[in-house]
């Protein structure tokens, strides 16, 4: 049977890759908050599957037509008013759950930037196959890496010179796409230390697989260190 | 001849290839062809104008590019099989041309076309009509469709493929980041297939609207024919979105307006345009496989379809929100939240009257007598695929969540299991239901289980492991993901499922081949084991070409099912036998799509002359066409009787 079987193999899948699941091994804020409502709406999603499917398997074991039941005139039934009344309701109550942390979520996610304490502002530019990230408060650039301190909140000022590409670091939050006309703005706050993947999610040509970047989430100290050596190298 | 064989030798291996098959592969067809002395018959069907013989083109040429964008992507999956893999020459520039050209075709040129095709042979009969309303018309959409999909497909010979992706997103499809005839040959080729399309649609409304047999009311139809109706009024509408879109493209590419480019124009206005059209779209190709298996899973079941009128007004509901729920596709673009959050609200409530069907469906089956033969075995393949491609668009409605799953392989595995789920899976199934009505013989029932495992379990295979992907970050198009991120395991495990999928078409094929090879014909109105309900079962398998000799009487939704519960073999026919009147056969519509195909070429190439020269010829041929005098043949009422008479016994 293919039910149980694939159940199966997602089992074998989850087990062997779950440490390299970074969307749901998040490290920021923005993408803890989206973590939240994925496993709500998981959550949800499951008791639909299990719903249909047991009624599906129910009834095609029961009512499969046996040898003898060939010419058989089973009684024909418009419908139901209740059950039908049953289930357009019950998508609505499910579907009311999921909607007011989508929504309360979102206005949180894409207005977060005017109520920032003392954020840390990086202008990032994208271009065929590469990011740069510029940091007017210390006048650094680097290319496809970046450095964040830890617990501090960044504003990424995002901007492209050609196409239009999109920025993501799974791990730290979900994508925002960066256009060549007009400056998008992603906010997030750096919740470890660590390394984490960054890329574009935007196909942009060629060689858009390897437009990527590695983020570093490091200590508030360290962080400053960095910025003031930094600092000097370009003088 | 030097020069031409340094040509030739100059050329990748892979377009290499595909000219040599292609000039076999024609040599071999033309030989054929003139063996069995079957010109004569090849034009016939060419220039034929019955609904069933169009459908039946239709069918086949979408199926051929069925296999061309099948193989493209057998090709992506072994180049992603393993981590920095290097397959054949598919990496960077050429990877892109097989996935732009891959979703292009399957979209356009193969899911859209391959359910006119079917809806093109059933429609009509449902309704107990002798053919459709404009059947010069049909066969001009029919050619139009052929035209536009050969330029798609020369592409990758003649010029390169288009390589912006299937949605071909400015700025990356405009001249300063793609350049030269590639790009080219996607706005043109589409507008022309498009207008085919554009034409199928309004055919269809006309036909359903006009056309039905004396009782068919609007509540009796059967639900092939109101899906096919509610997709038909999509069609005019989400193409016109498309045609301007592709002609504002065109323009850009062709005559350097700036509309699309950032600064002066604004890309994202092709890409408002371009979802307006493309979410309709995945209703257009999902509303008639939907009818197919309200049809398929009420004959199989021996059960009326359960409640029926809200499974009306459920096809009429999601044609209606299928218009405003577009921007779903564009949430990270950086749109207002307010916008954001009512296509959420849009997008989330799609779900009712999906889940509307769904528990319909189910309890279609509740109480009746289920057999298991192939088309049932789609359909039931379909319930339990779409239930998760389903689920998965509802998680995908989540907005933050969005932001995770936007562009990555969570979208791909959603998007294959929601329009393989259904528009695969129903034509498959329509194709194995009305096969013996089709051409009077069954598609063998062994090979057709062997096509519905493998291919149904091939496609878990292939897109089930895609959402976990998706979760590890991995974003959409990219020809290459480094080692030790653990997405090499997955890759393959979807490489060898698709391999699976592939088996599956190859099943499907050889039992083509053997059905039509085999002499044992079937003649049976209703050979599903008499639990035929809807009018195409009361006429004989393959209809004559006036489908109905006398027309029926419609008294209720399921005539034919009536009659058998009161005991009847048929239903009841009404009137006298009467001289038939049938449209003529036409080679202008087959003239129109060349004149269209070379007037495409100077566009594409932007050679001015040929241009004009192949508008000129459509132009004439619709001259022609408009002072034409032709009334149609007359079957007469002797022949009509006579053909009657021989399938009653």
């Amino acid at each position: 049977m293919r039910v149980p079987f694939s159940f199966y193999v997602i089992g074998i899948i989850l087990m062997s890759g779950c440490s390299n699941l970074s969307v749901l091994d998040s490290k920021g804020t923005a993408a803890d908050s989206e973590l939240k409502l994925l496993y709500l709406s998981i959550a949800l999603m499951v008791i639909v599957l299990l719903v249909v499917f047991s009624l599906f398997i129910r009834f095609l074991i029961k009512y499969r037509e046996r040898p003898g039941q060939e010419n058989d005139f089973p009684t024909q039934i418009e419908g139901n008013k209740k059950l039908e009344t049953t289930w357009i309701v019950l998508p609505f109550v499910i579907l009311f759950i999921l909607a007011v942390p989508t929504f309360a979520t979102t206005y949180q996610l894409d207005n977060k930037a005017e109520s920032m304490d003392e954020p840390l502002v990086i202008n990032v530019t994208g271009k065929q196959f590469s990011w740069v990230f510029y940091y007017p408060e210390f006048e650094i650039t680097l290319e496809n890496e970046v450095k964040l301190p830890v617990d501090r909140p960044v504003i990424f000022n995002l901007h492209s010179e050609d196409v239009i590409h999109s920025f993501w670091i799974p791990q730290l939050a979900g994508k925002k796409d960066v256009l060549p006309h007009k400056e998008n703005q992603l906010t997030l706050t750096p919740l470890e230390t660590g390394t984490y993947d960054g890329k574009c999610a935007e196909f942009c040509g060629a060689s858009h697989a390897f437009m990527t970047f590695e983020t570093t989430v490091v200590e508030q100290e360290t962080f400053k260190q960095w910025t003031n050596v930094a600092d000097k190298q370009e003088d | 001849m030097k020069a031409l064989l340094d040509y030739f030798t100059s050329l990748p291996s892979d377009i290499l290839l595909a000219d040599v098959s292609f000039i076999i592969i024609a040599v071999i067809i033309c030989y054929l062809l003139t063996k069995h002395s079957k010109w004569e018959w090849l034009w016939g069907w060419i220039t034929s104008t019955d609904h069933k013989k169009i459908g039946i083109i239709y069918l086949l040429v979408s199926f051929l590019f069925f296999i061309r964008a099948g193989i493209e992507a057998l090709l992506i999956r072994m180049q992603l099989a393993f981590p920095n893999n290097d397959f054949w020459v598919f990496q960077g520039d050429r990877f892109n041309q097989l996935t732009s050209t891959h979703g292009t075709v399957m979209i356009f040129l193969v899911a859209t076309p391959l359910l006119i095709g079917l809806m093109n042979v059933i429609v009509p009969l449902q309704i107990g009509a002798r053919d459709v309303a404009f059947p010069f018309m049909n066969s001009l959409s029919l050619w139009l469709f052929i035209s536009g999909g050969i330029l798609i497909n020369v592409s990758f010979v003649a010029g390169g493929s288009p390589n912006a992706g299937w949605t071909s997103y400015a700025p990356l499809a405009l001249n300063d980041y793609t350049p030269g005839p590639g790009n080219n040959y996607y706005p043109i080729g589409l507008q022309v297939a498009g207008l085919g399309t554009i034409m199928g649609g309004i055919n269809f409304i006309v036909t359903i609207l006009k056309m039905r047999a004396p009782g068919m009311r609007f509540m009796r139809m059967p639900l092939s024919t109101w899906a096919m109706f509610i997709t038909s009024i999509l069609i005019v509408y989400a193409f016109s979105a498309l045609a301007v879109a592709l002609l504002l493209l065109t323009f850009e590419r062709l005559f350097g307006t700036v509309i699309l480019t950032g600064g002066e124009g604004n890309p994202i206005i092709w890409q408002h345009l371009f979802w307006i059209f493309g979410h309709p779209e995945v209703y257009i190709i999902a509303l008639p496989a939907f009818g197919i298996f309200s049809d398929v899973i009420s004959t199989f079941s021996k059960r009326k379809l359960f409640g029926y009128p809200s499974m009306v007004f459920a096809i009429i509901l999601i044609g209606f929100l299928g218009f405003m729920v577009w921007v779903h596709h564009m949430f990270t673009v950086g749109l207002s939240t307010n916008i954001t959050i009512f296509f959420a609200l849009t997008t989330m409530l799609i779900a009712v009257p999906t889940g509307i069907k769904i528990f319909n469906w189910l309890f279609t089956m509740r109480g009746g007598r289920i057999r298991f033969d192939t088309p049932m075995l789609y359909a039931l393949g379909f319930i339990f695929t779409f239930v998760i491609g389903g689920v998965t668009g509802v998680m995908l409605s989540v907005v933050p969540a969005d932001y995770q799953y936007h562009d990555s392989y969570f979208v791909v595995a959603h998007l294959h299991y929601v329009i393989i789920g259904a528009t695969i899976f129903g034509v498959f199934s329509g194709v194995y239901y009305w096969w013996p009505k089709m051409f009077g013989k069954f598609l063998n029932e062994k090979l057709g289980k062997w096509n519905f495992w493998t291919f149904g379990i091939g496609f878990h295979f292939t897109f089930f492991p895609m959402h976990i992907m998706g979760l590890m970050g991995m974003p959409r198009r990219v020809f290459t993901y480094p080692e030790g991120e653990g997405l090499g395991f997955l890759n393959f495990i979807s490489t060898c499922g698709a391999f699976l999928m592939g088996a599956g078409v190859l099943f499907f094929m050889i039992n083509i081949y053997i059905t039509t090879r085999s002499t044992q014909k079937n003649t049976l109105r209703d050979p599903w084991f008499s639990r035929g309900r809807t009018l195409e079962w009361t006429i004989p398998s393959p209809p004559p070409p006036y489908n109905f000799a006398r027309l029926p009487l419609v008294k209720s939704r399921e005539p034919l099912w009536e009659a058998y519960e009161n005991g009847y073999k048929n239903i009841d026919f009404i009137g006298e036998y009467e001289d038939i009147h049938m449209p003529n056969s036409t080679s202008l519509p087959f003239f129109m799509g060349i004149g269209f195909l070379i007037a495409s070429f100077g566009f594409v190439f932007e050679i001015w002359v040929i241009a004009i020269m192949g508008m000129a010829v459509v132009f004439l041929l619709m001259g022609i066409r408009s002072f034409q005098h032709k009334s149609g043949i007359h079957i007469p009422k002797e022949v009509v009787m006579a053909e009657d008479k021989g399938a009653e016994d």
